[in-house]
């Protein structure tokens, strides 16, 4: 196998850029002087892998080191695979075109559950075992990070460890102790032994579960008494000395978030209920604007993009926005580069935000009110009032725009028929709202978009103990919306449903479904979160032919004194905080937002010296 | 304002790039390379530049164009340094030249082009040469086409070939060198030669390698380079 068979497959198939390389920025190092060769693998095709931050990040951070060189592998399209498959050319990395079997890591991100199935077929692609217990001395250390990774159970045969938190604080040392490791004959075993001692790594295989009579878990405890009960998340604790590029691969062809994405802050204020980024990433650390505006100014330079993101969670919630989008405009405006904003939140939004971003360049607006009642949104604390919409929307059609989007879910716990009603409603009286905005003022040509997703519990959120609607409850729900939104100024869509209960299923998933998993990919199940591959009766049967009852893991309700599959892990907030909230949602009551008061999430506990910076 | 004519290769990993990821990647070197270029006005403001035909994805080429409107003049060398070190592994530029302002777009001036086209036939035991030598002599080779509406169309390729320069067989493989039409008024795709080539001899063409020469401009039995007709 070698790079010329690989160049034969490229002017076969689709978009043969997304297997080439060799785009700006990526990096290219002599394979005879690096000791570790890393291949950071992202399961879906490469215009969803490469807008990934975290790749951008980590892709720099390693190859940093000398000693190590930190290439691309990412889950081939269809056609690829089909004659990969047929020539026998096994899994590469994108820079060197080296086999990923032959690399020291193969380290995923896990950013959905969805992705599964690609991580199943890349390792078989890569000729490498699926399960971990099958992996001689001879194979990578297959491992995971990213938000799935807070629980991996249904990976856990899988992979040979996971990583908990930040790779910035955690990947320096697993490297150090790899290097060591290599220099001497250890044994497979010997690695995992000595890397699950490293704060932020678990390995799975040093654990032991016990299930009940009932399907539920008995207990989950380490093998030794040398490794934690209880595995913390690692986290960065300063964000303005932290590693962060100033050059990002500039890829040929275009991919989803073709632009640069400047990461203002990690975690969040906020205490949405359902939402899982909102409470794993606490604590909530800024970086400064001063530090910002120098790093836009590199990027840009480097890469010559004409586009930069502010990234993080709810971005209105960042303390210098104002002065900061007015840095960055008065720096880059005049260069033609424009300015978004993907993630404001409706009740900051303002008029003169619009009015600097507009100066540069126009997009469209989205607006999140996630339930269609007051009462429902409090009940999932998205402390957002009708008002708060409607004079935002108004600001917007006022400057204007015509082009609003509304984010909604179904399915929310204690949802009813109203709240689903209450969705078109309020589609409708933002229609109103353009109407009643003076002529002269408003663009032309309105359009509404109403999106619902099917509300999936997960793990690490006060409604981790919530059952999810049923995929006919779902159905029922979207087809009310989709009659009462006939508006020529509405569209209206909607998540399939079956994809979000499989969803649910892996994400409070355990151990037992790996197998699962390993069924659904030989049957042929792979690219799930793709509509035109999805087969849901390709998963029912993998379901019945492993013996497990999907509903066990999606519809059912937990009782707060069950053993859940992530208990062993702490990401910092604590049970007690979760349950609490759970408990003020079904009373419909608000918890306010950290910056009027520290709510006791536990998240200080977690570091010394409690890092947070909402604590003013 | 000044228009300067680029001439530049395409090859490696940037031959796999279609003609709209030429465009974006020329556009962020050209940002990178801080060169004054001018922009279009309005909502979206892109840069001018403005290419010959396009390339198909997976050829390379010696002798691709495009003109760039400058918001200023600048040096000819500083502008070709400046550009090269900003381009990724792939792309490269070879000349430039300013044109005059009211210069004619290239994809009004450019009709023909020549290829070097390299595959991999069973040569052993047939005269695979000659074959080749008699499908240049035929007068008509009939091709089918999907146009844009989805309708096929049958016409003969050969008053398409403008030249056969080269015809070579040895160890295995076949090189051919040939100018053809190329551009809007008639176009004859590389790719459709080879097969035509595949079906007349009966041989399996596998490996093939197509690379675009350089762009001409045809004026009876003269050729003259976009580049030098100013001078």
């Amino acid at each position: 196998m070698t790079s010329k068979d690989i160049e034969g497959l490229l002017s076969r198939v689709e978009k043969p850029a997304r297997y080439a390389g060799g785009e700006y920025n990526s990096v290219y190092k002599d394979k005879e002087e690096t000791d570790i060769r890393f291949a950071f693998a992202f399961p879906d095709v490469y215009e969803i892998a490469m807008s990934h931050l975290g790749l951008r990040i980590l892709y720099y951070l390693l190859n940093e080191r000398k000693d190590t060189w930190c290439e691309r592998v990412f889950a081939p399209w269809t056609d690829m695979e089909a004659l990969m498959r047929d020539k026998g050319i096994p899994l590469f990395a994108l820079e060197s075109r080296d086999p990923v079997a032959s690399f020291d890591f193969l380290g995923f991100t896990l950013q959905y559950e969805m992705g599964y199935t690609n991580i199943v077929n890349m390792l078989s692609l890569a000729d490498i075992p699926l399960l971990s217990s099958q992996r001689d001395e001879s194979h990578p250390f297959v491992i995971g990070g990213g938000p799935c990774a807070y629980n991996a159970e249904p990976l856990a045969d899988l992979f040979d460890f996971f990583v908990l938190g930040e790779g910035e604080e955690v990947l320096t040392p697993i490297l150090d102790t790899y290097r060591r490791w290599k220099e001497g004959d250890g044994t497979r075993r010997e690695f995992l032994e000595r890397v699950a001692l490293i704060e932020g790594v678990y390995v799975p295989s040093l654990y032991n579960v016990q299930y009940r009579m009932d399907g539920t878990i008995n207990s989950v405890s380490p093998t030794d008494a040398r490794f934690p009960e209880k595995v913390n998340k690692v986290i960065v604790k300063d964000l303005d000395k932290v590693f962060f590029p100033d050059r990002i691969i500039v890829p040929f062809m275009d991919i989803v978030h073709d632009r640069i994405m400047l990461e203002i802050f990690r975690g969040c204020t906020r205490g949405c209920r359902f939402c899982q980024a909102g409470m794993v990433y606490r604590p909530v650390r800024e970086k400064s604007p001063e530090v910002l505006e120098e790093q836009s100014q590199r990027l840009i330079k480097n890469t010559g993009y004409e586009e930069v993101s502010l990234a993080s969670l709810s971005t209105s919630d960042y303390t210098h926005l104002e002065p900061l989008i007015k840095k960055l405009i008065a720096a880059h405006g005049d260069k033609g580069v424009g300015l978004s904003l993907p993630s404001l939140r409706i009740d900051s939004f303002s008029l003169s935000l619009i009015r600097e971003i507009q100066k540069v360049r126009k997009t469209g607006l989205t607006f999140a009110p996630e339930a269609g009642t007051q009462r429902l949104r409090d009940v999932v604390n998205k402390g957002v009032t009708e008002e708060d919409l409607m004079n935002s929307v108004e600001a917007a059609f006022s400057a204007g725009y015509n082009n609003v989007k509304l984010y909604f879910m179904v399915g929310l716990p204690t949802e009813t028929k109203e709240d689903i009603e209450g969705i078109a409603n309020l589609a409708y009286r933002v229609v109103d709202k353009y109407y009643a905005t003076n002529k002269g003022k408003r663009g032309r040509g309105l359009r509404v978009t109403v999106s619902t997703s099917c509300f999936v519990p997960k793990p690490f959120t006060p409604f981790q103990w919530q059952p999810q609607d049923s995929i006919e409850v779902f159905r029922a729900k979207q087809e009310t919306l989709r009659k009462r939104l006939r508006h020529r100024a509405i569209s209206y869509s909607w998540h399939q449903p079956e994809t979000s209960y499989l969803e649910a299923v892996f994400a409070r998933g355990d151990r037992r479904l790996s197998k699962v998993l390993i069924r659904a990919w030989e049957l042929g199940c792979r690219f799930d979160g793709w509509k035109e591959h999805f087969n849901f009766a390709k998963w029912q049967r993998a379901f019945e032919d492993c013996g497990i009852d999907p509903d066990f893991y999606a519809a059912r309700k937990r009782d707060y004194d069950e053993v859940l599959p992530w208990d062993h892990i702490n990401v910092g907030v604590s049970r007690e905080f979760l349950k609490r909230e759970n408990e003020r949602a079904k009373k419909g009551r608000i918890t306010p937002h950290c910056r009027e008061g520290c709510i006791n999430c536990g998240i200080t506990e977690l570091f010394d010296g409690g890092i947070c910076d909402a604590d003013y | 304002m000044p228009i300067i004519r680029v001439q530049f290769f395409k090859k490696d990993t940037a031959k796999y790039i279609s003609h709209l990821d030429l465009i974006r990647t020329v556009q962020r070197s050209v940002r990178r390379a801080d060169i004054p270029v001018e922009y279009s006005k309005g909502f979206n403001p892109h840069s001018k530049i403005a290419y010959g035909p396009a390339l198909a994805v997976g050829l390379s080429s010696d002798g691709e164009l495009l003109d760039m409107e400058l918001k200023m003049h600048i040096d000819e060398t500083e502008f070709m340094e400046r550009l090269n070190v900003n381009l990724p592994v792939g792309l490269g530029i070879t000349a430039v030249k300013y044109v005059p302002d009211k210069a004619p777009s290239l994809t009004a001036i450019i009709n023909a082009a020549e290829y070097r086209i390299t595959c991999s036939v069973d040569t052993a035991g047939q005269n695979i040469g000659q074959r080749v030598e008699e499908f240049f002599a035929l007068d008509s080779v009939f091709i089918e086409r999907t146009d844009k509406r989805g309708r096929k169309k049958r016409f003969n390729i050969m008053p398409m070939i403008v030249e056969v320069k080269r015809i070579e067989v040895a160890d295995g493989q076949v090189i051919i060198e040939v100018i053809t039409d190329t551009g809007g008024k008639s176009n004859l795709k590389p790719t459709d030669l080879v097969a035509a080539l595949e079906r007349y001899t009966g041989m399996p063409f596998e490996e093939t390698d197509i690379h675009r020469k350089r762009l001409l401009i045809r004026r009876g039995e003269e050729y003259f380079s976009p580049l030098d007709i100013y001078d």
